[in-house]
């Protein structure tokens, strides 16, 4: 039963991760975009002496 | 009377994106901008890039999911009660593990940006008081060359006046050269500021190609600051003189160029009478008549001057 109960979880988990990944494989965050939301952090709340 | 210091200013780090500048050490998690090989906190040589710890972080992420379906692999191997179904479950976890490789090798780029995007949200008073701590050590240097370097990296991510007028100043101690790697727009303030309007004035004696749209808008916003300085009119003459440079700007300035066209050398003059003589179609309002009267005034019988033929290709120099 437990073989049985471990290889449905392994399969299921596997394949629902594949999509996830394979779906979201395109959605790359542009270095632009970092950029500009690095600079809204830091310059947002800036504490210079 | 403050001496100026001929100390040679070295290029600037460039990197592609500013991020790209910040390292983390991996043994304290304190964020530097500067270029040392130790970590100023802990003293340890463990600082590594942003995009170097989301990689690593990325592939961490992803790993985990690997360690469940080898877990469950092994827990289905070892629980199998025929030989048959250990060989099931085995072939079932390596087909498994190989897909889930398969496509966590393509989500990779993915994974490691938004990593990378989570780490500067998550770090976000770290790195700032990284780079304030960066600031404490450019300002403690004694070399105004060196410090001026150090503020320079950090300056391209915290971006305010106040450090832009602690650069000027700096600027302003020492004795600028053509071969240096010298920038004017990211300095650009607010406010008027007389350090600053000596800058440009320098600037248009020796790089005049710095001179840009957002200077020439700041001059002209403050012309009246700048002309009460003292050597003030040498500064808008030069700043005139580096709007000769395109016509696109003659054009843009063309006002501001009238004011000033008379205090202009004679190179800068020929090649502005050049332009506006050239393109009589334009709309180049008082500065036409100004300098067809400084012409008549002061050229008229220059030889450099006669040459001057209708042309349509004026490049920038």
């Amino acid at each position: 039963m437990v073989t049985y109960g471990c290889l449905t979880l392994l399969f299921l988990f596997t394949i629902v991760k594949s999509i996830f990944y394979y779906t979201r494989k395109d959605h790359i965050i542009a270095p632009e975009e970092i950029e500009t939301q690095l600079l809204q952090l830091i310059n947002h709340e800036e504490s210079v002496p | 009377m403050n001496k100026k210091k001929n100390i040679v200013l070295r290029p600037p780090i460039k990197t592609k994106y500013v991020y790209e500048k910040l390292r983390c050490c991996k043994n304290c998690h304190n964020y530097t901008a500067l270029r040392e090989e130790k970590c100023t906190t802990c003293g340890k040589p463990a600082l590594t890039s942003v995009q170097e710890l989301a990689h690593k972080a990325a592939k961490r992420s992803l790993s985990s999911d690997l360690l469940l379906v080898l877990l469950l692999t092994l827990i289905a191997v070892v629980f199998s009660p025929t030989f048959q179904l250990i060989a099931i479950s085995a072939a079932s976890g390596i087909a498994m593990i190989t897909l889930l490789l398969v496509v966590q090798r393509k989500a990779l780029a993915s994974r490691t940006s938004i990593e990378l995007s989570k780490m500067f949200v998550r770090d976000r008073e770290r790195i700032t008081s990284g780079l304030v701590r960066n600031l404490e050590i450019a300002a403690a240097q004694e070399n105004e060359a060196r410090s001026y370097e150090l503020m320079r990296e950090v300056a391209v991510l915290i971006r305010n006046d106040h450090i832009r007028k602690v650069q000027i100043l700096l600027l302003q101690s020492l004795v600028l050269r053509k071969d240096m790697d010298l920038e004017l727009e990211p300095l650009l303030l607010a406010d008027f500021d007389p350090e600053l309007a000596a800058y440009i004035g320098e600037l248009a004696k020796i790089k005049r190609e710095l001179i840009k749209d957002r200077t020439f808008q700041y001059v002209i916003k403050y012309e009246q600051k700048i002309a009460a300085m003292e050597h003030g009119d040498d500064i808008l003459a030069g700043v005139a003189g580096a709007a000769v440079r395109m016509k696109r700007y003659v054009l843009a300035y063309a006002s501001f160029l009238a004011r000033y066209a008379r205090k202009l050398p004679k190179d800068r003059f020929l090649r502005l009478y050049r332009i506006v003589t050239e393109n009589p179609d334009l709309n180049w309002g008082a500065l036409k008549a100004e300098a067809a009267r400084i012409y008549e005034e002061k050229y008229q019988w220059d030889a450099d001057f006669q040459q001057i033929k209708p042309r349509s290709d004026i490049h920038d120099v």
